[in-house]
């Protein structure tokens, strides 16, 4: 229900565009308002290999709001995939499409056979938080792009710990788990910041185990079903 | 144009003057077509994250002091909140005064878009009243309580006999309207409808609409050899302020985008003259706008007395920093009220605008002209091709990778760093004041000296940075995703 929220510490589900720039190399393809992605963007900077005037957005208007706005969608992501260069696009849902009914998910399972992996996770502002819409992405990586890997990798742990841009000092965290972590004799991996990304991201399936640091967040994931079944 | 003060909501640009956000071509021709009628904008078949008319207008809004802003929505639309604190405090500080406006969210859930949240909304608004005593509160809408059709005006009417003061419905959907500036539009409709009350008496005050008021010492002592007192807009205003707007001897902005819905409100409201010059920016445009402002308030002995002697002291020193200037050719991506007047400052510096991109174009303005600042131009001979994009990023690296300018120039966060990446100096016209007058076109002018005399940073850059863009859209047409109007 709707309530008093001042001095607010969270941004909405969308705010999960922050999780998808924090792999290199994948960019967050927005169907949502022109503007959500700024507005979100206001403590990540304009800056780095993608920053948020970058990445595409289907700005749906007034008329997208009556007749749907699937056609756009379908060419927004279409064109992404000719004009930036990226490995994975991660296509999220503003408040809008959710309202009206857009099957976003429809669209995104025709880009299936793309050159480079197109997924899509649900973050309309409506559904919850940033912490939410962070796990959303992290569902959506397991759920539609990861395989199931009957390699395992000896000592090989996968960490979730901080929501990416949320604490000043998430990076910082992640990387001091990993030393910790080596200092034990095991081998980290983590998909967020600089030279970690896809290609961990691919590990993650070969991973013995999986350490998570966090009083909730990303309890959901590290229990998934889809989850389960890679490990 | 007539403006209806009675509904609370405002007609977006689109509806109201023609506004578009999509075309290619060349200033002579977007005048033409925008002159006889037949100027369509095109819609992108693909386009990039802009700006939402809610930042526009809750940024004015949540700048005047001790006001309170309800921002009914989900978490993320009252985001912005923590950036308006950010910004009332420093702009009051400088100022030597106090900003205790606050900025609050509802953080709507799903629940709500289905089953409505008004009495959650009224208990909110009650509140705030409560918490914070605030001279006036603005209960905004977003995207999400548009669409469910959740009636704010009717909560608003309610909670108006709890409240003794002004208690404002603000229809800010961000996607009601492509052009970001409608923002503007709202935030001048609520001060309008709820806050300026009619004329008792006239003052020498000038409305004068801005954005940060950095120039705000220098204009006041300008001002009073004029026997004028400048009312900055709406940074810092109070609402016993605004509330005498309707008094004023005239109306001015700094930006043609900005105060064009107030101006003309307040001049068919309550008769106070407009001045629509071309605006402050540069040399003619400074003397043309003064000119204008002695003729609506019987002061132009007093002007012209000023322009001499303000010229005898910076015209030599602009002369001889514009050699240096001469041949140097440049891009610009900018909002319609600075793009065309900045064309005007740099083609009076000796420097060749090779594109100049608006991120809106408005056909014409609220009294049914073409915007000054353009026809100025066209007055000139002064043409050169012209995109309007909304701030599409991939459209401005495209234009600067085929015409590899000296310079480009923007006024928006975000824009200047890609140009720098692309080996392009680049100049970041943050401060609305920064082409002010005389003194401050001289100053530009000495910026820009700066920016291109070492290029040897964006040079390096340039070498070590990729950009995100394909090789394949670098080779593309800039409007190949530009698809033909349609009706």
């Amino acid at each position: 229900m709707a309530k008093l929220l001042d001095k607010q510490r969270y941004k909405c589900a969308l705010g999960a565009m922050q999780t998808v720039q924090a792999i290199s190399r994948a960019i967050p393809v927005l169907h949502s308002g022109p503007g959500c992605a700024q507005k979100l963007s206001d403590s990540t900077g304009s800056s780095g290999y993608f920053s948020p005037n970058i990445f595409p957005c289907t700005s749906i208007n007034e008329k997208d709001v009556v007749f749907g706005g699937v056609k756009k969608l379908e060419s927004t992501i279409e064109n992404a995939l000719k004009v930036i260069d990226a490995d994975l696009y991660v296509v999220l849902t503003g408040c809008i499409p959710e309202i009206v009914g857009d099957d976003t998910g429809e669209v995104v399972s025709r880009f299936a056979d793309a050159k480079k992996p197109v997924l899509y996770a649900s973050t309309a502002g409506f559904k919850g938080n940033n912490y939410i819409g962070h796990q959303q992405v992290i569902d959506a990586i397991i759920e539609q792009y990861l395989e199931k890997s009957e390699e395992k990798e000896k000592g090989l742990v996968n960490i979730w710990a901080d929501v990416p841009y949320q604490d000043l000092f998430w990076l910082g965290n992640i990387r001091e788990l990993e030393k910790l972590l080596k200092e034990i004799g095991l081998t980290p991996n983590t998909i967020f910041g600089y030279q970690r990304g896809i290609e961990n991201i691919n590990r993650i399936p070969k991973a013995e185990f999986n350490l998570l640091v966090s009083p909730w967040v990303s309890l959901e994931n590290t229990h998934l079903p889809g989850y389960r079944k890679n490990r | 144009m007539s403006i209806n003060l009675e509904s609370s909501n405002v007609a977006t640009r689109e509806n109201r003057i023609g506004s578009i956000t999509g075309y290619i071509g060349s200033l002579s021709d977007l005048a033409e077509k925008s002159e006889c009628g037949t100027l369509k904008g095109c819609s992108r078949c693909f386009s990039q994250s802009s700006t939402c008319l809610s930042s526009c207008a809750l940024g004015q809004l949540s700048a005047i002091r001790d006001v309170a802003i309800i921002h009914h929505g989900p978490a993320g639309c009252s985001v912005a909140s923590a950036g308006a604190y950010y910004l009332d405090k420093v702009m009051a500080k400088k100022r030597g005064v106090t900003n205790d406006t606050v900025y609050v969210g509802t953080d709507m859930n799903e629940k709500d878009t289905i089953f409505g949240s008004t009495e959650s909304l009224r208990r909110i608004i009650l509140e705030v009243n409560r918490r914070y005593s605030p001279k006036a509160i603005f209960v905004t809408s977003s995207c999400a309580t548009g669409i469910i059709g959740e009636d704010i005006d009717s909560v608003v009417d309610d909670v108006k006999e709890e409240i003794d003061v002004p208690v404002v419905a603000v229809h800010c959907e961000g996607f009601k309207s492509r052009i970001w500036a409608t923002g503007f539009d709202i935030s001048d409709h609520a001060v309008l409808s709820s806050i300026v009350q009619p004329p008792k008496q006239k003052r020498n005050t000038i409305n004068f609409k801005n954005f940060y008021e950095s120039a705000r010492p220098e204009i006041i002592e300008m001002f009073k050899r004029f026997d004028l007192e400048p009312i900055f807009l709406y940074c810092n205003s109070t609402v016993e302020e605004l509330s005498h707007i309707s008094e004023s001897l005239a109306t001015t902005c700094i930006c043609g985008t900005l105060g064009n819905y107030l101006g003309n409100a307040l001049e068919e409201k309550y008769g106070v003259p407009y001045v629509r010059s071309i605006n402050q920016c540069g040399i003619v445009g400074f003397e043309t706008w003064l000119r204008e402002i002695g003729k609506v308030t019987n002061r132009s002995e007093l002007i012209e007395a000023y322009i001499e002697e303000q010229r005898a002291i910076y015209i030599p020193q602009i002369e001889e920093i514009k050699k240096e200037l001469k041949g140097l050719k440049a891009v610009i991506g900018m909002g319609p009220g600075y793009t065309f007047e900045v064309s005007r400052v740099l083609n009076e510096l000796g420097i060749e605008v090779v594109w100049a991109l608006a991120w809106h174009y408005d056909k014409k303005y609220e009294n049914g002209d073409v915007p000054p600042s353009m026809k100025y131009l066209l007055d000139h001979d002064i043409d050169f091709e012209a995109s309007v994009a909304d701030q599409q990023n991939f459209e401005v690296m495209n234009i600067l990778h085929k015409y590899q300018p000296d310079l480009y120039l923007s006024r928006h966060p975000g824009s200047t760093v890609w140009a720098i990446k692309n080996g392009t100096p680049a100049v970041y016209v943050a401060d609305e004041y920064m082409l002010f007058g005389y003194q401050h076109t001289l100053e530009f002018a000495r910026t820009i000296l700066d920016t291109i005399r070492n290029r040897s940073f964006e040079q390096n850059l340039a070498k070590r940075v990729k950009l995100p863009y394909t090789d394949w859209w670098y080779e593309q047409n800039v409007g190949t995703f530009l698809e033909e109007a349609k009706k």
